[in-house]
């Protein structure tokens, strides 16, 4: 046989090993991180909603996942998932953006003031940074913008303490404010606010601004910590809908690839930065799409369990399962089937859902 | 007159020893008294006739007890009485105290805007103490058929002494100690939510009166029984007794349960808010 740079490569490196005929993915040799997470690693997570699995399943397994605003424990998962709490390092919300990230960062570092702070919600008051994490909202602007310097406060600290900050890709889709560019996590007028198209945009964030973005956010976390590593990945979870104008599956499949896409460009560019792929893991063809509820958009409990166990294994870490919560979904019209997994997570992209029912033919 | 009932556990004594070395004019009510150490008490059930009576779990020995304490009486009926008052029972002010000891209570005023701890919106302490406080209602046991006429009078806040003692129990107030302002706006946002949930269920809760605390929010060390309080610094973390009160804090919540009894009916939103 002449000489091949395939030969000698290692079983993992061929569809047929590696995927046709592996065993359990846990120990297929999917990831195998650069840098260690273990019981006395300082974790920071963030991101979309399928981030939340990750700091449960790190907590779950031993590891000392930061949470800079906890709420006491005698509250019940429910309550205080709903309020935001016991979701992140900081009660953030859902980041699904690089460019939410960066300009959180910048926020919390750089003393950026986001442009319409706050918006209305009935006769209350939502941050408009978070709107989620007060589902009765405030009762002045004011409290508004007390809470959300608290809530920096302990941003700060969190970030800063930070031995590996975790961060799940969502979304290129959102919504900005035209003169400012000031991003918002959710779309005006989904949870507070009402939107105006003359005020505000709609931006599908490329690979290069998705890169750019979260190299940006490195920058100023590492000015502020500089031994912080960064473990990134890309939610498996499609758009609940889009607003580019594609057919939402068309949309989801370029989201998707371009925060691929961008991760691996980071990666290579980056030190200290590690891609964990929970992406392929729940979309492989290996598991014959039943990774997926039957709304084939949420991820089921076995699926976020064959993420959660390939993560632990990767680094060698205990634990069986992720935290249980008992927690229920918030009631959302429209919203579809959800097994446990995604019942246990507050996804307030899933509130685009409700629109379904003024969609045109 | 009104005819009150006071029963509950070894609480109820602090109440007996007010009432009956009682100076201040005595009110239009007749004041009796059934009380149980609090291992027995647990014992005891309502029957469906009203009485308050020992379960079979409940030894010969431990009636003998009962009958000791209570001027030979073994059981009660609150439901013959005008008013049952339900003194010790747990009503888990901790809770408050898990939020103080994290962050600042909405409205606290200036502390508010110039702190950098995590501040807790109304919504979030609404949210958490509802759920928490239903589940603390549905615990109690509560005479049948008297809604509107229960009072339940919550288990005295441990003294001051306890931050001495390194006793898990305390852990919740030795970790709100160096933040009393935000201890005292939770409590009472605690209570008032309690009394609410409770006043759902046609009982009227009161907690301990303010003017016996001190700084924060635990009781005054000068309001507690003889020989409680102590620590042995050979054993920093046994329990002690904290919890236990006397006269002088008997005559506080008596006047307190006077003023809430003559505010309006028991029950009444009026009367609750006076209490408070």
């Amino acid at each position: 046989m002449s000489r091949s740079p395939y030969q000698k490569l290692e079983r993992r490196a061929f569809w047929r090993f590696g995927v046709e005929a592996r065993g359990a993915i846990a120990e297929a040799g999917m990831f195998r991180p650069s840098f260690a997470i273990g019981p006395d690693t300082r974790v920071a997570t963030a991101g979309s909603c399928f981030a939340q699995h990750v700091g449960r399943a790190l907590r779950a397994a031993g590891v000392e996942v930061i949470d800079s605003e906890p709420a006491p424990a005698f509250v019940s998962d429910r309550v205080a998932r709903d309020h935001g709490y016991r979701l992140f390092s900081a009660r953030h919300g859902n980041i699904y953006t690089a460019a939410h990230l960066a300009q959180l960062a910048r926020e919390a570092w750089k003393g950026f003031r986001p442009a319409e702070p706050v918006w209305t919600l009935g006769e209350r008051f939502v941050d408009s940074q978070r709107p989620s994490v007060e589902p009765a909202g405030l009762a002045s602007a004011e409290e508004v913008a007390l809470h959300r310097a608290r809530h920096l406060a302990q941003l700060r600290a969190a970030w800063g303490a930070a031995d590996v900050f975790v961060f799940t890709f969502g979304l290129t889709e959102a919504f900005c404010h035209r003169d400012s560019g000031t991003v918002f996590p959710m779309a005006p007028g989904v949870i507070g606010g009402s939107y105006d198209p003359a005020v505000h945009g709609f931006v599908n964030f490329t690979v290069a601004e998705t890169v750019a973005a979260f190299r940006a956010f490195m920058a100023l976390a590492r000015a502020a910590n500089p031994a912080m590593r960064f473990l990134i990945t890309v939610s498996p979870v499609p758009l609940a809908a889009t607003a580019s104008g594609d057919h939402v599956e068309v949309a989801t499949v370029r989201s998707k690839s371009i925060l691929r896409a961008a991760c691996d460009e980071i990666l290579r560019a980056e030190e200290g930065v590690d891609y964990f792929p929970s992406y392929e893991i729940i979309t492989s063809p290996s598991s014959g799409g039943r990774f997926f509820a039957p709304n084939l958009r949420d991820v089921t409990e076995e699926g976020v369990a064959t993420v959660m166990a390939t993560l632990r294994a990767s680094y060698g870490l205990g634990g069986q399962g992720v935290e249980a919560s008992g927690a229920e979904e918030r009631q959302v019209p429209g919203a579809g089937g959800a097994d446990a997994a995604a019942e246990d997570l507050r996804c307030e992209e899933v509130l685009l859902g409700r629109f379904a029912g003024t969609a045109t033919a | 007159m009104r005819r009150v009932l006071v029963y509950g556990n070894s609480h109820v004594a602090a109440w007996q020893a007010a009432w009956e070395g009682w100076t201040e004019g005595r009110p239009a009510l007749e004041m009796a008294f059934f009380s149980l150490p609090e291992r027995i008490f647990q014992r005891y059930r309502f029957r469906a006739s009203g009485r308050f009576a020992a379960r079979r779990s409940v030894t010969a020995e431990e009636l003998d007890r009962v009958r000791a304490i209570n001027a030979g009486q073994v059981e009660c009926h609150p439901a013959d009485a005008d008013v049952a008052v339900c003194v010790g029972l747990s009503w888990a002010p901790e809770r408050a105290m898990g939020f103080a000891a994290l962050g600042d209570a909405p409205g606290m005023g200036p502390a508010v805007r110039d702190g950098a701890r995590a501040l807790f919106s109304a919504g979030f302490v609404e949210a958490a103490f509802a759920e928490a406080c239903a589940e603390t209602c549905a615990a109690w046991p509560l005479p049948p058929r008297m809604a509107g006429r229960t009072v339940v009078f919550g288990r005295p806040i441990y003294a001051e002494t306890c931050l001495r003692s390194t006793h898990p129990l305390y852990a919740p107030w030795r970790d709100a100690a160096a933040c009393p302002e935000a201890a005292r706006a939770f409590l009472m946002r605690y209570a008032d939510r309690l009394a609410v949930r409770a006043r759902e269920a046609g009982v009227a809760f009161i907690a301990p009166p303010p003017d016996v605390a001190g700084a924060g929010a635990l009781t005054r060390a000068g309001y507690l029984a003889a020989g409680g309080g102590g620590v042995n610094p050979d054993a920093p973390g046994a329990r002690g007794d904290h919890s236990h009160m006397n006269a002088a804090y008997g005559r506080a919540c008596i006047r307190h349960l006077l003023a809430h009894l003559a505010g309006a009916e028991v029950g009444d939103e009026s009367a609750t808010a006076t209490a408070r």
